[in-house]
């Protein structure tokens, strides 16, 4: 008698389709540059616009001279000549603007894959845990009650109390969206989205409010949070952020396997052996560490986050560990370019980087849209 | 073996499982059948480690399963979910590989790698390797994430036997994949002595592949036993509320083969 319990191996179901990629990008993803390929590019495009950027401005510094300037520095003599006005605009005002430039945009891009990695939706952005809107709300509480109540911090904390100020908005109400989300030892994905926008509505009626009893030079000040804009980039700026965005930068990348795990499924995530829980808490922290810090010292800076992921899975496609370290790259680069533009554009006057990278921004999301619709028929 | 012994698990005051005893043997496949809401998937769950039962405890390998750190039980014991939400465009191949993370320290890639081609082939989906994930249908989809399942517990893990749960493995599924999805269960069983536990609707598929069949109602272990001693008409009955027939296969005779009426 043929026993049931042992068949004979499967049998054959195989479909006869043909195999299929992706229409568009067939031959960019992976294989044909392959993914450090891709990261080597962005690298030198990196450089090449550092050396551009450090050059361009009212007063102009060929790219030797910027060698020359930086081989001065530590002290190897370059043949190229520069004068002593050339030296101080490039070590103290384009120097940091370009290293403060290349902190924000990488550190938005790679919270920006994260957050989408996290919620398992390419949508996601770091402003959805109410980062963003926390850091306004604290930021405008700052310029409007400047003089009243906020008076004796103001004397304390000087300059900073701004951007300070704007951290502990933007990690608070991170915080607070946290909290409601977790129920005992757990974070409920889809209730972290809920309690971010009710938490961001309620930020903005308060920053509305503010808003709305301010005065005309308050809000002229109040456009650089909505805006965004590295103009006041300084070292001391520099160094006051560089901790938070370091553990941003380094911390993320060695998350990307239990991100990738995360796209399949929490509980899946689970039975492939990552702490879940922990994860998700350590990739909430660092992007509110990040994007806190990014806000506290450039404003409000949009698109980034969100565009940058979404460009590289193009090429690179999905997978973590090639996404978050060339979202570091090209999000700096992009900031990079705005920045450039933002700056010349209309020189002398400057142009506030959100509506660049925004403009930019905004057509390619739709475009994205559109792609998306078409791909699903 | 994997060992349930006495779990019971509360949410409020609603009981899910109570006072459930289960044994799981090495190279055996047993089938857990049951009405809707009678704590099946609840009771994979606590088998998986996802939940913490109430009371009674959850012996793998004949350690408690929360003493087992998480990347060791990971090689041990793969969980196939009813259904993965997978919505960005991974390759079949990046998939499968998934499935190696838990040994990504201690094997090479390229091992890893000729272990996930490996398990595509025995779940019939070699063609599918270069495809993306997002764009295969039901049936290609369960035997990917099948492979990736088992590319985690592809080989022994210090020597300790390996344990697969099913969760409704082939309730989406036609009825020729329904049975790939089976045989390639009772295969990787029989070839691994590897113990397999699936939540199964189907009393007729459960009696063709399960060595031992469990039926839960209302949160308790109401029969255990093969298809023959399990599937009588009287407890089918009784707790599916349905009237049912039970003859035997003609093929096999052993097997019972369950035949419903229409319900006057």
């Amino acid at each position: 008698m043929p026993s049931p319990k042992s068949p004979t191996p499967p049998a054959k179901l195989m479909s006869t389709k043909i195999p299929y990629r992706q229409r568009l990008f067939a031959g960019l993803r992976g294989k044909a540059i392959g993914s450090s390929g891709i990261l080597l590019t962005l690298s030198a495009l990196l450089c090449l616009s550092c050396l551009v950027s450090l050059g361009s401005g009212a007063v102009s510094i060929a790219p030797q001279q910027v060698a020359a300037i930086l081989g001065a520095l530590i002290s190897i003599e370059l043949p190229w000549s520069f004068s002593l006005e050339q030296q101080a605009v490039l070590v103290s005002i384009r120097a940091p603007r370009l290293v403060l430039a290349l902190l924000v945009g990488s550190s938005l891009a790679i919270s920006g894959s994260a957050m989408q990695g996290l919620f398992r939706n390419p949508l996601a952005d770091p402003a959805l845990i109410g980062i963003s809107s926390g850091a306004a709300l604290a930021a405008v509480a700052v310029i409007v009650l400047h003089a009243g109540v906020l008076a004796s911090l103001s004397d304390v904390l000087g300059a900073y109390l701004l951007p300070v100020a704007a951290f502990c908005g933007g990690f608070g109400v991170s915080w607070l969206v946290y909290r409601m989300a977790s129920a005992g030892d757990r974070i409920d994905i889809s209730s972290l989205l809920l309690a971010g926008i009710a938490i961001n509505a309620l930020a903005g009626s308060a920053t509305g409010l503010l808003v709305y009893i301010a005065n005309d030079e308050q809000l002229r000040s109040l456009t650089f949070w909505s805006m965004g804009s590295l103009a006041g980039a300084s070292w001391s700026q520099v160094a006051l952020g560089a901790p938070f965005f370091l553990l941003n930068l380094l911390l993320l990348p060695l998350l990307a396997d239990a991100l990738n795990a995360l796209l399949l499924g929490e509980a899946e995530a689970s039975h492939l052996g990552f702490p879940v829980e922990r994860i998700k808490t350590a990739i909430i922290v660092l992007v509110a560490l990040g994007v806190g810090t990014s806000v506290a010292l450039a404003g409000v800076i949009g698109f980034i986050g969100l565009v940058v992921p979404h460009l590289l899975r193009l090429s690179l496609g999905p997978d973590h560990r090639g996404i978050l370290p060339g979202s570091a790259l090209l999000g700096a680069l992009l900031l990079l370019c705005s920045d450039y533009l933002a700056r010349n554009l209309a020189a002398p006057a400057e142009v506030p980087i959100g509506i660049i990278t925004g403009v930019l921004g905004s057509p390619f999301f739709l475009w994205l849209l559109f792609r998306q619709k078409i791909m699903a028929h | 073996m994997l060992t349930a012994t006495n779990i019971s698990v509360r949410v409020g005051a609603k009981i899910l499982l109570n006072e459930l005893s289960l044994k799981l043997h090495p190279g055996e496949v047993v089938a857990v059948v049951g009405p809707n809401g009678a704590g099946k998937s609840t009771l994979l769950r606590t088998l998986s480690g996802e939940l913490i039962p109430d009371s009674g405890a959850v012996l793998m390998n004949g350690r408690p399963l929360v003493d087992w750190n998480a990347r060791q039980a990971a090689r041990m014991r793969g969980v196939l979910p009813q259904s993965s939400a997978l919505a960005f465009r991974f390759s079949v191949l990046e998939v499968v590989l998934m499935g190696r993370s838990p040994h990504r320290k201690t094997h090479s890639h390229t091992d890893n790698e000729v272990i996930a081609r490996q398990a595509l082939k025995l779940t019939d989906t070699e063609a599918l390797t270069e495809r993306i994930y997002t764009t295969l249908s039901g049936g290609e989809r369960q035997r990917v994430q099948l492979a990736r399942v088992l590319a985690q517990i592809w080989e022994p893990c210090e020597g300790q036997h390996r344990y697969l749960l099913l969760d409704e493995p082939t309730s989406a599924l036609d009825l020729g994949h329904q049975h790939a999805v089976l045989s390639i269960a009772r295969h990787f069983a029989d070839t691994n002595a590897a113990g397999v536990l699936a939540i199964l609707h189907d009393l007729n598929l459960a009696a063709l592949y399960a060595d031992r069949i469990a039926v839960l109602h209302r949160g308790q272990l109401i029969a255990v036993g093969t298809p023959g001693q399990v599937l009588n008409s009287e407890l089918i009955q009784r707790i599916f509320d349905y009237p049912v027939m039970i003859g035997s296969h003609p093929l096999y005779p052993n097997c019972p083969l369950l035949i419903p009426h229409i319900k006057q």
